[in-house]
């Protein structure tokens, strides 16, 4: 082999490692592959020692969900520190967001929509906010973990279990005995199909959050090397495809909530 | 030895059958929605709302068998350790 080739290999060889350094600093004991976060460069921080109770990288999706709370706070508290009658600027948008977002969720809920418009319309701010957070370099979207989207859809199960039962009292828990005499066997496919509700909601948004941090890493670790140095970022595909995809997801899931609490709450006087 | 192999073969073959019955699902979804498109085009705006909002739940049940193969991939050894194992049960034995 000539000279020429050699260093040319050589350099390519040390870039390759540099890059795939970069997706493996993060990795801990399990097959949990991902690009590093901002924690990983905070220098007096022991990736193996339990701050109360959590190791860091546990830590990891509640500081992420807090800061995404932070964020959506502060652009709502500056957009709207001069409330004008004709809006312009921060104010239009966040206008525009909140009329989509009753309009959506109007067709689902019906008359009651000014008192649930409020929780959905969270839900699908801070879901699609959360999403777009680990797109972001050295930040991680909380929702990767089952523990955040379970959360969420344990507070939609709780809601829409209580709105149900104040305003139908105990004829809520009728649904599950409807034909009365086939009650034995429906009664516990019933129950299994609620219960499966806030479990189905929370895997969709957690497997699909997952697999494109996934795919993100994967790409970044097999990024192509033009004359040996100059990177092809490739993962910007996977990276348009996840903004695409995680909208959907947020869509889904405060759409299946306004269902779920429409069914739950429906006084069938037709 | 069959252990590893079966979680691997399992592993496969699960994200294999749950790509292949999500695909044929939404393959018929997007079908009869540009059929419907086709017949109406001023309906357009209502059938892709619902094509996506379909897609995204029949490809939820592929999340869930990627979900599986996730939790699984964790219970494999990494090469190395595969490898002390198998030096172990053929070299003790």
């Amino acid at each position: 082999m000539s000279a020429e080739s050699h260093t040319e290999h050589a350099v390519q060889a040390v870039a390759h490692q540099t890059a795939e350094a970069g997706a493996h600093a993060a990795e801990s004991a399990e097959q949990a592959l991902e690009l590093p976060s901002f924690l990983d460069f905070i220098p007096g921080l022991d990736m193996h020692h339990q701050y109360f109770g959590f190791t860091p990288h546990e830590w990891l999706p509640v500081i992420m969900a807090f800061l995404v709370g932070l964020f959506l706070v502060g652009f709502s508290m500056f957009a709207t520190r001069k409330m004008e009658r004709i809006p312009t600027g921060c104010q239009a948008f966040l206008e525009i967001v909140v009329e989509t977002l009753y309009n959506f969720l109007a067709d689902t809920l019906g008359k009651h929509a000014g008192r649930y418009v409020p929780l959905l319309g969270t839900f699908f701010l801070y879901i699609i906010m959360m999403n777009f957070w680990g797109l972001i370099p050295m930040l991680h979207s909380p929702t990767n973990t089952i523990n955040t989207t379970l959360a969420l859809a344990l507070v939609t199960f709780v809601v829409y279990n209580f709105e149900g039962i104040r305003i139908k009292k105990l004829a809520y828990f009728k649904h599950f005995f409807d034909p009365l005499f086939m009650a034995p066997i429906m009664f516990p496919l019933h129950v299994i199909g609620e219960l499966v509700r806030p479990a189905s909601l929370s895997i969709r948004l957690f497997g699909n959050l997952t697999g494109e941090d996934l795919t993100i890493a994967l790409l970044v670790m097999m990024t192509p090397f033009v004359f040996g140095i100059i990177p092809v970022p490739v993962h910007l595909l996977m990276v348009l495809m996840a903004l695409l995809f995680s909208t959907i997801q947020a869509t889904i899931f405060t759409l299946l909530s306004a269902v779920y609490l429409s069914l739950a709450i429906e006084e069938d006087d037709h | 030895m069959i252990y590893f192999g079966l979680i691997g073969l399992g592993i496969c073959v699960g994200i294999g059958l749950a790509a292949l019955g999500g695909g044929a699902g939404i393959g018929r979804a997007v079908s009869s929605a540009l059929e419907g498109t086709a017949r109406q085009p001023e309906a357009a705006g209502n059938l892709r709302t619902t094509l996506i909002i379909g897609a995204a739940l029949i490809e939820s049940l592929t999340i869930y068998a990627l979900v599986i193969g996730i939790l699984l991939m964790g219970k494999l050894p990494s090469p190395d350790k595969a490898m002390d194992i198998f030096a172990i049960i053929s070299g003790a034995k």
